[in-house]
């Protein structure tokens, strides 16, 4: 898979979060923490939840349309910002992707 | 000639502080200092004042963890190296070494500097390293116990926390801590040392029966801020954190429904100590904190200050 996914490539990829990578869930807010350079980083609720899809097993394009359906809101719309939130999630190393067809996590 | 001037022997004393047991030399701390809880199963934390310098350590060894300067001179730095330890420096007072594990505090003082100018920086900075080490965590943060429950204050340095715990004191509330306060997985918060400092002009608002509750005698005066001591008071449950502030105007308390996580977890004491395991325990401490403990916003406005807050603070939590 090339090191910026296309949009199509990204919602059918395999996402995982890898090791180094540990969340938790605050009132509000969720916090990714990368224990290898002890950076914090900061989701909002729905950003968490999509990560917990991630981190399930779902695809991007499952956890998408999961969302769609629980907030009543377009499916292309939230596929847009699920990928947009992998892209921010993949340049800082806080998941893993490999393409859709390759070994799962 | 330099003539070495190497220290008494001293016989040691068994106290606690910061959640830990410990061993130091008698009268080496002049603030109040908890005893020993009878039965403790749990090896002490051994404070030692050594005769000789510390030789400095390899830099090529060592990480620099932390360093504060003061018109561009260094006045504290810990260096940590993943065999020996954190080594803590402070220029013309000590140097000391407290070893990964937190059971052993060495400290060498600046040859013919008096133990009380420099073995404050042992409940000041060592203990709580200590204490980070031995799994608790310490926030930056000053703490009483009212009804068997703590209340700890949280404050970016000067906006008052030792302010509100002295007022707290006086008006029959026990003191946990003025500065770093220790919580261990239980969230129970527990005692520091019973160190009360303060600034001048709060000083200056405290007439003599006051002062002499808090500790202050004329002859404690150290370092621009006056210090006192009282006992220090029995570990309770966390019972609320309370965010200190100074505001233009606001309640003077108010519930934070949905605490930002960037405020709890920087008001860790230690940054020093960034191994995953540590990183990962200060997290679900400070998310605990935020599901488990109630957090409370506490404005010091300008018609408000520590004395009324002190009473609103007891009316409300």
């Amino acid at each position: 898979m090339p090191d910026t996914p296309s949009p199509d490539d990204l919602l059918d990829a395999h996402v995982r979060l890898p090791p180094h990578v540990v969340h938790r869930s605050f009132v509000s807010e969720t916090v990714v923490l990368n224990l290898k350079t002890g950076k914090y980083h900061g989701l909002n609720t729905t950003a968490g939840e999509i990560l917990e899809g991630l981190e399930r097993g779902s695809t991007p394009r499952e956890v998408a349309a999961a969302i769609a359906q629980e907030y009543g809101r377009d499916e292309n719309e939230v596929q847009a910002d699920v990928v947009e939130l992998c892209r921010g999630l993949l340049e800082r190393q806080l998941i893993d992707v490999a393409g859709a067809g390759d070994d799962g996590p | 000639m330099t003539v070495k001037q190497r220290p008494r022997i001293r016989q040691s004393v068994a106290v606690e502080a910061f959640g830990l047991p410990l061993e130091l030399p008698e009268g080496l701390l002049t603030c109040a200092l908890r005893p020993a809880t009878e039965g403790e199963l749990r090896p002490p934390t051994l404070v030692t004042v050594e005769p000789d310098p510390i030789a400095p350590w390899d830099v090529d060894r060592v990480e620099r963890v932390r360093e504060m300067q003061h018109q561009g001179r260094v006045i504290w730095s810990v260096d940590f190296d993943q065999e020996l330890g954190f080594q803590m420096q402070a220029p013309g007072l000590a140097t000391m070494v407290v070893t990964n594990d937190g059971l052993t505090v060495r400290c060498a003082p600046v040859a013919n500097t008096a133990d009380i100018a420099w073995s404050a920086v042992i409940p000041a900075q060592a203990l709580p390293l200590a204490a980070t080490l031995r799994y608790l965590e310490v926030l930056h943060a000053s703490a009483v116990t009212v009804d068997g429950r703590a209340l700890v204050f949280c404050a970016a340095p000067g906006v008052g926390k030792s302010s509100l715990a002295a007022q707290l004191v006086l008006r029959g509330a026990g003191l946990l801590s003025d500065d770093a306060v220790a919580i261990d997985d239980d969230l129970v918060v527990h005692p520091s040392t019973g160190a009360v400092h303060l600034r001048s002009a709060e000083l200056e608002r405290l007439d003599q029966p006051a002062r002499d509750r808090l500790g202050i005698g004329a002859d404690t005066r150290f370092d621009g801020r006056a210090v006192g001591s009282v006992a220090p008071a029995e570990p309770a449950p966390l019972h609320a954190v309370c965010l200190l502030e100074r505001a233009p105007d606001g309640p003077a308390v108010e519930p934070v429904e949905a605490v930002d996580p960037a405020i709890l977890l920087g008001s860790t004491f230690n940054l020093s100590v960034r191994s995953p395991e540590r990183l990962l325990r200060h997290l679900d401490f400070c998310a605990r904190i935020a599901t488990d403990v109630a957090v409370v916003r506490l404005r010091i406005t300008p018609g408000i200050d520590a004395v009324t807050l002190a009473g609103e603070v007891l009316r409300c939590l």
